[in-house]
């Protein structure tokens, strides 16, 4: 490779020391690419691997784990697996609960009732304390902590520890603490164990358990292994289920995945920006340098020297732009953490307590794919440096001429891809991920992107006649430029379409479903009181509130009705629902259930109550592929039982998919008491407020509930709502500024490659405030193209992500709902934004030094 | 005989090291009493067959058997299958509402010598109240730890325990009425006022059954004992450990001698014994009754504890002068998983000082010889 380093000099380092902010521009579009695609990867990773540590440290040696599908197993379970210990293994019983530490909004912490005895051979325990005493575990309001927790909350053995359960708020007694070891790591220390009779107790799960680990005899082959748990499949209950415990991760896996794989996609987006942004900056150097290559190619370089010599800077610019973004990935994915490990948290796990895990796998994989598509985005523009002939040491304009040429082609090929784009929205999801869907926005995208030469060349025919008159000579030379430096200026505006095409989608897709949701919450909540227990500092409820507190409610003077929604969570063919349960009597009164099928569910409810049948939410009905009319069915300790659809309702709260029974039906089913958050309507004249201070009096000292006024919960619905779309809108503005930026060095790149015509224009009487103002026109050309294509393209997308890719991954149907004053408010400053980054290039046009630039002729 | 010393049963925890058993202790000295464990009551009478089942106010109660027993085929064996309950809280029958609220800690041991064989293996299980796990009953007697059972059946007792491949079912016919030790069974361990258990033997039983191993059968027959004890006191402040024999001897009586060791190893006034005739009658026999010389030792290379491992028993009131001597020197238990007490019983055989033909089987049992490994539990 004779020539490759003496090029290096002359073609890469020297201009890149000329032209320091250029090369700073590049490098830092890719870091911002790739500290996206890290930060997001590690903040997933991080909540993701905080599950499954905690799965692992719970199932401990567990060889096999038997699972509930309905609301526990009943502890005749045991009974019945009894012989697995004449075979020489351990059985370890356990339930698995939540509970809120300290007070009432507390830590939430995981709770484990374990059998003592039984435990140490499935999973590790180890004491951080000497003197303790330890067998008064086995007394009833007795914990173990881990000394993380312990730690945190200053606690020692002996202390006690107020736990709120079940609505209560209750002393425990710290028996001992446990060293961060085995199953004390779990939840990242935020567990407490407890005796398994205790835990039953406090739960209210006498008679039922929630897992039971069975640890198989040592030396098994994997066929031994699989032919235990094939009796152990005989052996058990209906309504329970045995497999390797790594099946709950997956469970949990396949919980969050929709929400994770959206969030990837985001973040891909952001690096094809930034991929945009280095062969935009490429394609311009090797432009730029056109002369200097023919140059060095008349001194004897080779094609080979040439093109390495081009994949080499981009290979360079990569590898900085990468490693200064997997940096700044590591610094962003704290950020990243809280808004995705909140959503994880509100919406899926409760206790994931997620931490930081700077996974360098994953900062390798950033840098890895920032890298790579560095070089890939170079070879084009590298191919072209190899193609310029000694020779043709002329201007680049017939090369523009040649890609003048292509912009038909482009432009067709680009229609085909758009095509594509509407086909690929027709198939259903794959493995319940919207593949097609994600297929179809980047056809879009790069459709569009393809149709922008085109674009440009008829926007500039277009302005001929009264715009040219208006804007006078400037303009004349801002369209000359567009169409003269088309390879240049189509990419910038490619990449600003791609930027706002996004943001256009992303922004209409939630504000439909924003409005939908505010909407579809206005129609549901209808009670003026909502109680739920208090579950700490997150917004999620779990546990229940007991029968005695919902009697207590239901007899404060001024309550009218209570509605109780009690649910559990079960699982069909390894996906996880929920069955939920309420007084069909008063929402046929009601009738804030809204249907899909418009229909009037106060008749569709009251005809389900009589009939027995129940209702499901759509998510189910997407998930599931269940319509009104057909059956589903539901585990029980009897074995599955069968229900007809009544009918379809939509539900926001969540994407796990819901089957709602009547309570009493319900409950001569499950063994389940309580509820999980209660619906009061008052009597009227009395006011939201009065209502609840009067059950939250009534509720003093005996029960810990939240009680909130229907205003109240709307409000925190919108926020979590807002919250977890948070994450979206953060990645909006990067790509948005990438784009922006793409601009500023696209037109500074110009005007730098233009110095000698505008020495000449200036020579020739033009002021330095024409040039300046013609920068801008050409600008504001770019940008106003950018905004139309992107608008246009951004409403395709948004139609995809509404109707496919939401539907698909979460089974919700989305009213769309345009947020015009959004959309108009950051496309104009999307238009500001880059006249302002048209500044610099203008004034470094003004700034041309006239006699300079000549002489440079 | 008073077997395992209380803190060593209660301590029993597959989650607790040694260190932490001192705290029972202290736990259980707090015991108060209007709780659920009462102090022995001498005046109470001792009533079969209720009084074979659980004592729910005692602390400490266990079921013990140990046998020899001879096959068609020439083959000689020795067992000891022991039930133990340990009391963990005080509360009075409360109204706690889950099944595995834990009242009591279950262990038992399951030991057996191939005297043919040279060979001795053990097993250990705990557990706590619960489903499908153990329990003891309280009208009779009945006992169970997983599929390890003792339990009374008109008059008989029926027996059955498993581990590895190994199985024994057998059928235990008393061929005296049971034997209430001490004074009217109350059995004295210590100075101390609560030193004191109840003490019931079937101190001979036919029985007949069936030993399963390598998947074949045989049928058995032999001589076994049945110890049960039950109290809520100590075992006294002083006590290191204790030696105790149990002889059938072939000319229809049975003997039981207990030594209580002090903290130098010298026996302690509180060591006793009971002699049973042919016809059932039995008469007790103080420390003064009889006296027990070691003529041999063994050092186990497991827990590296020093046991005598041959003695001469005299009881000249009843003109007894015997050897006896282990059938396998190795039959110790380290039990690491359940009382994590490590302690000597084996089958041992019964000869006259001069040799000859053996007079009597035997099964003995020590405790405290095996270093803090053994005797840390105890205190």
């Amino acid at each position: 490779m004779t020539g490759f380093r003496h090029l290096l000099g002359p073609l890469v380092l020297r201009p890149a020391a000329k032209d320091r902010l250029r090369f700073f521009l590049t490098v830092s579009g890719i870091a911002v690419g790739v500290a996206t695609i890290a930060a997001i990867r590690l903040a997933n990773a991080s909540v993701l691997s905080s599950f499954s540590d905690t799965v692992d440290f719970v199932a401990g040696k567990a060889s096999i784990t038997v699972l509930a599908d309905g609301p526990g197993i009943p502890e005749a379970a045991l009974e019945r697996l009894a012989w697995l210990r004449r075979a020489g293994a351990t059985l370890a019983p356990a339930i698995t609960e939540t509970a809120a530490a300290g007070a009432a909004d507390g830590e939430v912490v995981d709770v484990l009732g374990i059998d003592p005895l039984a435990d140490g051979s499935a999973r590790e325990y180890s004491f951080a304390s000497e003197e303790s005493d330890i067998l008064s575990i086995f007394e009833k309001d007795s914990v173990l902590v881990t000394s993380v927790f312990a730690e945190r909350n200053h606690l020692h053995p002996g202390d006690f520890l107020p736990l709120v359960v079940r609505g209560v708020e209750r002393r425990f007694r710290v028996a001992a603490v446990l060293r961060p070891v085995g199953a004390a790591r779990a939840a990242s220390g935020s567990i407490l164990f407890m005796d398994l009779a205790g835990a039953q107790e406090a739960f209210g799960k006498v008679g039922r358990l929630d897992r039971i680990d069975v640890v198989l005899p040592p030396g098994l082959s994997e066929e031994g292994r699989a032919r235990f748990e094939e009796e152990i499949r005989a052996s058990l209950p209906p309504g329970t289920t045995a497999g390797r415990p790594e099946r709950r991760t997956e469970t949990v896996d396949r919980l969050v995945r929709a929400f994770r794989v959206n969030l990837s996609a985001l973040g891909l987006i952001a690096l094809l920006v930034g991929m945009y942004f280095v062969y935009n900056t490429l394609s311009i150097s090797v432009l730029r340098r056109r002369t200097d290559i023919g140059t060095v190619r008349a001194l004897g370089a080779s094609k080979r020297s040439v093109f390495a010599v081009f994949l080499a800077e981009g290979l360079a610019l990569g590898v900085l732009g990468s490693a200064a973004g997997a940096g700044l990935g590591a610094v962003l994915a704290k950020g990243a953490l809280l808004l995705v490990g909140g959503t994880a948290t509100e919406l899926y796990i409760p206790s994931a307590h997620p931490s930081l895990h700077l996974d360098p796998f994953v900062l390798l994989l950033a840098f890895t794919v920032g890298v790579v598509s560095s070089v890939l985005s170079a070879l084009a523009p590298a191919l072209e440096a190899a193609g310029v002939e000694p020779a043709a040491t002329m201007r680049h304009g017939s090369v523009e001429a040649a890609r003048r040429r292509r912009t038909r082609p482009l432009a067709l090929a680009g229609v085909v891809l758009l095509v594509l784009a509407f086909l690929a929205t027709l198939p259903g999801p794959v493995r319940g991920l919207p593949l097609f869907g994600f297929l179809s926005v980047s056809l879009i995208v790069s459709g569009v992107s393809l149709l922008a030469p085109a674009a440009v060349t008829l926007a500039a025919a277009r302005l001929d006649g009264p715009a040219l008159r208006i804007f006078g000579v400037e303009a004349r030379l801002a369209r000359a430029n567009l169409t003269g430096s088309l390879s240049r200026t189509s990419v910038a505006v490619a990449a600003l379409t791609m930027a706002l095409a996004m943001m256009v989608s992303v922004a209409v897709m939630v504000g439909s479903f924003r409005t939908t949701v505010a909407t579809w919450v206005g129609q549901t909540l209808a009670s003026d009181l909502f109680l739920s227990p208090a579950s700490g500092r997150s917004g999620a409820s779990f546990g229940r509130i007991p029968d005695e507190a919902i009697e207590i409610v239901r007899g404060v003077p001024g309550v009218d009705e209570v509605d109780p929604f009690l649910a559990f969570s079960a699982t069909r063919d390894g996906v996880p629902f929920t069955v939920g349960s309420g007084l069909f009597a008063f929402i046929a009164k009601h009738g804030n259930l809204p249907l899909v099928d418009g229909r009037d569910p106060k008749k569709v409810l009251a005809r389900a109550l009589e009939q027995g049948e129940v209702v499901v939410s759509e998510p189910y009905a997407e998930k599931f592929r269940v319509r009104t009319g057909d059956e589903v069915e539901l585990p029980s300790d009897r074995g599955p039982v069968r229900f007809r659809v009544a009918g379809v309702y939509t539900d926001y709260s969540n994407d796990r998919g819901t089957v709602t029974l009547d309570r009493a039906q319900f409950q001569r089913i499950w063994p389940l008491t309580g509820a999980s958050t209660v619906a009061v309507t008052l009597k009227g004249g009395v006011s939201p407020e009065e209502g609840a201070r009067r059950v939250a009096a009534a509720l003093q000292g005996r029960y810990v509930l939240r009680v909130r006024t229907n205003a109240t919960l709307r409000r925190i619905v919108l926020r979590i709502f807002d919250r977890t779309f948070a994450v979206t809108y953060a990645l909006e503005g990067v790509a948005l500024a990438v784009a922006v930026l793409g601009v500023l060095n696209t037109l500074t790149a110009l005007v730098l490659e233009r110095r000698r015509e505008i020495g000449l224009l200036r020579v020739l009487g033009a002021s330095a405030a024409r040039v300046r103002r013609a920068v801008r026109y050409e600008a504001a050309a770019i940008g106003s193209l950018g905004a139309t294509l992107g608008t246009l393209a951004g409403g395709a997308m948004s139609l995809v992500l509404v109707h496919v890719i939401n539907r698909q991954s979460f089974g919700w149907t989305i009213a769309m709902h345009a947020p015009w004053g959004f959309l108009a408010a950051a496309l104009g400053l999307v238009l500001l934004a880059t006249l302002a980054a048209a500044s610099h290039p203008a004034g470094l046009a003004a700034a041309t030094d006239v006699a300079a630039a000549l002489k440079e002729e | 005989m008073f077997r395992i010393p209380l803190l060593a049963i209660a301590a029993a925890f597959a989650l607790v090291t040694f260190e932490e058993i001192s705290a029972l202790d202290s736990r259980i000295e707090n015991t108060k009493t209007n709780g659920r464990f009462k102090p022995l009551d001498p005046k109470q009478q001792i009533l079969f067959p209720r009084d074979h089942g659980s004592h729910d106010d005692a602390r400490v109660e266990w079921w013990y058997v140990t046998g020899q027993l001879d096959t068609p085929s020439g083959r000689r064996l020795g067992y000891q299958l022991t039930f133990f309950r340990t009391g963990i809280t005080d509360e009075p029958r409360s109204a706690r509402a889950s099944g595995f609220a834990a009242r009591d800690l279950f262990l038992a041991h399951f030991a057996r010598t191939d005297v043919t064989a040279g060979t001795f293996r053990f097993a250990e299980r705990i557990h706590r109240t619960g489903v499908g796990a153990a329990f003891a009953r309280e009208d009779r007697l009945c006992v169970a730890n997983e599929d390890w059972r003792l339990e009374e059946v008109g008059g008989r007792l029926i027996l059955f325990a498993s581990d590895g491949g190994e199985e024994i079912s057998l059928i235990l016919t008393p061929e005296k009425p049971p034997i209430l030790h001490g004074e009217g069974g109350l059995s004295r361990k210590g100075p101390e006022d609560e030193a004191v258990s109840r003490y019931v033997s079937f101190t001979r039983l036919r029985s007949e059954g069936w030993w399963t191993a390598g998947g074949k059968s045989e049928a058995v027959t032999g001589l076994s004992w049945f110890d049960h004890e039950w109290g809520s006191g100590s075992i006294g402040k002083d006590t290191a450990g204790w030696d105790w024999f149990a002889l059938h001897l072939f000319d229809g009586r049975d003997l039981m001698l207990y030594r209580m060791r002090g903290r130098g190893g010298s026996p302690t006034s509180y060591s006793s014994g009971t002699l049973v005739e042919k016809d059932g009658r039995k008469a007790p026999l103080g420390a003064a009754d009889f006296t027990i010389e070691e003529t041999a030792r063994w050092k186990s290379a497991r827990s590296g504890g020093s046991y005598p491992a041959r003695w001469v028993l005299r009881v000249p009131r009843a003109g007894i002068v015997v050897v006896v001597v282990p059938l396998v020197r190795d039959q110790e238990l380290v039990t690491e998983k359940s009382t994590r007490v490590t302690y000597w019983e084996g089958a041992c055989d019964v000869t006259a000082p001069g040799g000859g033909a053996p007079l009597g089987r035997a099964y003995v049992e020590m405790t405290g010889y095996a270093g803090t490994g053994g005797l840390g539990a105890f205190r």
